[in-house]
């Protein structure tokens, strides 16, 4: 099982390019794609879902070109667009019957997936209420629900926890972390937590190319020793964000807790601490690291 | 003054946004092909006009002013409402509405901005029409003599007048709940079908004694009649009398400008009705609507916009563990089956959410087309029948992309060959449904030939309502062509436009075949549509 996407290029309009030359090699596990709004990853995941056509390049899936070839991997696919809709007079189970009844699973397949599916997403109750009634995480949770009504091969999740409260967002990671096994799940988000608790690998991007794609520990490892922190007075807060990258910031009293990205030790006070994936993440988008 | 300065401000933010739309070009563009082929060229071949007993006359500024503004009264109100049918929609749709509502803005004022801003839209179209029509009586040249007040005149008066009651029915129907979809634009018919019958709200009477009375003073058999017929004769060969204008008496223009003041009192009314984004208010009852509305305009202007409690999210998520069972290879195929079902569940969800009303008057509509006598139940049960699911059709095509949920379907396999085709078979279904007493009726006494015609009918509408529904993304555009041809056809009797085989004359002119051509054309449109939609953005 394998999606090979091969220099692949997106230009909307008159050199407004949402992707370029963008090739990646994805293999089962989940791929965390993270990437600063309008880095490209909605129009990469757009044309993975076979909705748009890049401009150049190929995209195979298993060897066939979904390019020329969309519905081979149509079979085995389920998507999670970043923006749906529901249909408002339908309830629950006759949304998913419906989108079953679209890609072609007998109603009898349907009727015990999508109860399982509604107690997966904790919609049983909803279940028979109009769509119409739902509330965003609702909608959000009928999404996630129909993505995987076919069993796909592939998931494609893009910006999945929008919408939900904190405890539905840990469930979903959970969720994808137990049905990735030999599928192959890309996970689209600006969210590094959602990418680090639930990622194999990880692809950053930004300006429609790719910035780097690794595990996250070998991620990690690249911003080893680049990480610091110390407390400084509020008022130096202006000249540190000046001269360095920073990634956080706590305030203690009349001092703030400063989290630093540098290849040199920023401050004498500064002492080196382990990274996070956030870390990377910016280290990445100011290329820092490679 | 600072209330002239927010109407003025509503009005223009509303018209900029509209005349930036693509749709709002192409509408003048119609318009000004449309004036063109009106008023044809002397040698012309197979051309409207207004048939006075076989004269006509001359090309002036006068007739030409008068001529124009009487097919623009006439035509214009039956697709000019859905052009604006959609401010307060947008307001709503984009959120707009929900800033609005938290202003001190009281509710007369963003509608009375509303309707200045319809009317906006209008008057730029009649000024791009009276443009037109000098610019033909130019290239007419039969009268090189520009009279600028008669060629104005029955724009200001006739249309104008009109324009104001359309731009005011369109805020009125927005701010009805109830009449803001899709029943309303078919209500809406009715509405001005009404008034165009019981008052001279298209000005015909104001101005057709003019062009009589000029005509009669020059020939006796003058039709004195407003008769609009299509013909293939050169123009050149019938006589010419001159028509000098319309004499605007007093009463005729104060008549025209009472129009104005009635369109001022329905802006008025729709405030009552304006739920002010509230999302607890729409959808109320008729009732409670007015209570509310009368209960807010005599209190105060703003309204608290309360949570939906429907919306409400009851299921909190409970700590049980993961269970999926894995889907058996081969559970995800295709058969002739599995097509059955895909159809079953786009019948489902185009027959969803209609109201038992809705069934009722379908059934009582399919039980008069089966008691009625044969000729009548072809002659006015069948157009009821394909009238009624009108609001079916229109969502044929248009459903994924107005409620989005686009990139779900499309990424279903075989979008094109299975969905699209269902969506096709189901238009299809409904409207064999609906005109099946007739159909069975004409099949039992071997009338095949009106059979034939009425089928072709049946082919035709979902293919219409696909095309227009793929290609414009949006459900009004096909009920406002549908509506107006059908409108035409059945109600006014415009043979050629009979679609639907309800008039017996068809069998005989051919007609039928041209819309079989038709419906195939449609269909490839249709598909070629979907297609572009399949990798919309």
């Amino acid at each position: 099982m394998e999606l090979i996407i091969h220099s692949v290029s997106k230009k909307y309009r008159q050199q407004v390019w949402g992707l370029r030359d963008f090739s990646l090699q994805i293999k089962p596990g989940v791929l965390g794609l993270l990437g600063p709004n309008g880095a490209g990853k909605s129009t990469l995941m757009r044309i993975l879902a076979t909705i748009t056509l890049p401009t150049h390049g190929t995209v195979s899936w298993n060897g066939t070109n979904i390019v020329q070839n969309p519905n081979g991997l149509r079979q085995s696919l389920g998507y999670l667009p970043q923006d749906f809709g529901v249909y408002p007079n339908l309830n629950a189970i006759e949304f998913l019957e419906y989108i079953a009844a679209m890609k072609g699973i007998s109603p009898r397949v349907a009727h015990q997936r999508i109860d399982e599916l509604l107690q997966l997403v904790n919609l049983t109750d909803a279940a028979h209420r109009p769509l119409g009634g739902y509330s965003g995480g609702m909608k959000q949770r009928i999404g996630i629900a129909q993505a995987l009504l076919n069993d796909p091969s592939l998931l494609i999740v893009d910006e999945p926890t929008v919408g939900l409260d904190p405890e539905e967002r840990v469930r979903f990671r959970h969720l994808l972390s137990e049905i990735s096994g030999e599928r192959l799940v890309i996970l689209s988000t600006h969210i590094v937590s959602d990418v680090e608790a639930t990622a194999t690998s990880i692809a950053i991007m930004a300006g429609g190319q790719l910035l780097n794609h690794a595990t996250p520990e070998a991620l990690l490892q690249k911003v080893e020793g680049k990480v610091w922190k110390w407390l400084a007075p509020m008022t130096d807060l202006p000249e540190i964000k000046k001269n360095h990258l920073l990634s956080g910031t706590i305030r203690h009293g009349e001092q703030t807790l400063v989290r630093v990205i540098a290849d040199q030790q920023p401050h004498a006070d500064a002492e080196a601490v382990a990274p996070t994936l956030e870390d990377a993440y910016l280290a990445c988008l100011k290329g820092i690291i490679r | 003054m600072k209330l002239i300065i927010t109407l003025y401000r509503i009005a223009l933010a509303d018209f900029l946004e509209r005349v930036r739309r693509t749709s709002f070009w192409v509408t003048l563009l119609v318009i000004v092909a449309v004036t063109y082929f009106f008023l044809p060229a002397l040698d012309a071949e197979l051309y409207p006009y207004f048939n006075l007993g076989g004269y006509r006359p001359i090309y002036n500024s006068a007739w030409i002013g008068v001529a124009t503004a009487l097919l623009m009264a006439e035509f214009f109100p039956l697709f000019g409402f859905y052009l604006v049918k959609n401010t307060i929609e947008r307001d709503r749709r984009t959120g707009v509405g929900e800033i609005i509502a938290t202003t001190p803005i009281r509710k007369a004022t963003y509608l009375f901005g509303k309707w200045i801003s319809n009317l906006a839209v209008f008057i730029t179209i009649l000024l791009v029409t009276i443009l037109a029509a000098l610019v033909l009586q130019l290239i007419r040249a039969e009268d090189l003599h520009v009279n600028l007040w008669a060629l104005v005149a029955p724009f200001l008066l006739i249309n104008l007048p009109e324009m104001a009651i359309m731009a005011a029915l369109a805020v009125l129907f927005e701010s009805i709940t109830w009449l803001r979809g899709g029943f309303g634009n078919v209500i809406y018919y009715l509405v001005y079908g009404f008034l165009a019958t019981v008052s001279d709200l298209q000005g015909v009477q104001t101005v057709w004694p003019s062009v009589y009375q000029a005509c009669s003073a020059h020939f006796e058999r003058c039709n004195p009649n407003r008769q609009l017929d299509i013909d293939a004769f050169p123009l050149a060969t019938l006589p010419t009398f001159e028509f000098t204008g319309v004499t605007w008496v007093q009463e005729a223009i104060l008549a025209r400008l009472s129009w104005l003041l009635i369109s001022i009192g329905i802006t008025w009314l729709a405030a009552i009705f304006f739920h002010r984004f509230d999302p607890a208010r729409i959808g109320a009852g008729l009732f409670e609507q007015v209570r509310r509305g009368l209960l807010g305009f005599i209190t105060q202007p703003r309204s608290e916009t309360q949570p939906d409690e429907t919306t409400a999210d009851s299921s909190r998520p409970t700590s049980q563990p993961i269970h999926l069972s894995p889907l058996a290879a081969g559970n995800c195929s295709w058969g002739a089956k599995l097509f059955l079902d895909l159809f079953a569940a786009e019948l489902r969800l185009n027959l969803k959410g209609l109201s038992w009303f809705w069934f009722g008057v379908a059934l009582a509509i399919i039980v008069a087309g089966v008691v009625v006598p044969l000729d009548y139940a072809r002659l006015i049960v069948l157009p009821l029948a394909w009238v009624w699911p009108v609001l079916i059709w229109a969502n044929l095509g248009v459903r994924e992309m107005a409620y989005h949920t686009n990139p779900i379907v499309f990424s279903a396999p075989f979008p094109l060959r299975r969905q699209f085709l269902s969506t096709w078979l189901v238009g299809f279904t409904i409207t064999m449904a609906m005109g099946s007493p007739v159909l069975v009726r004409l099949l039992l006494i071997g009338n095949l030939s009106a059979f034939w015609s009425i089928l072709v009918g049946a082919l035709f509408i979902p293919s219409l309502a696909l095309a227009l529904g793929c290609w414009s993304s949006n459900s009004k555009l096909f009920q406002a062509i549908y509506l107006f041809i059908w409108y035409l056809a059945s109600i006014q009797g415009v043979s050629f436009l009979d679609f639907m085989g309800h008039l017996p004359t068809i069998e005989t002119t051919g007609l039928v075949w041209v819309y079989l051509i038709l419906t195939i054309t449609l269909l490839t449109a249709a598909v070629f549509g979907r297609k572009q939609q399949l990798h919309q953005r």
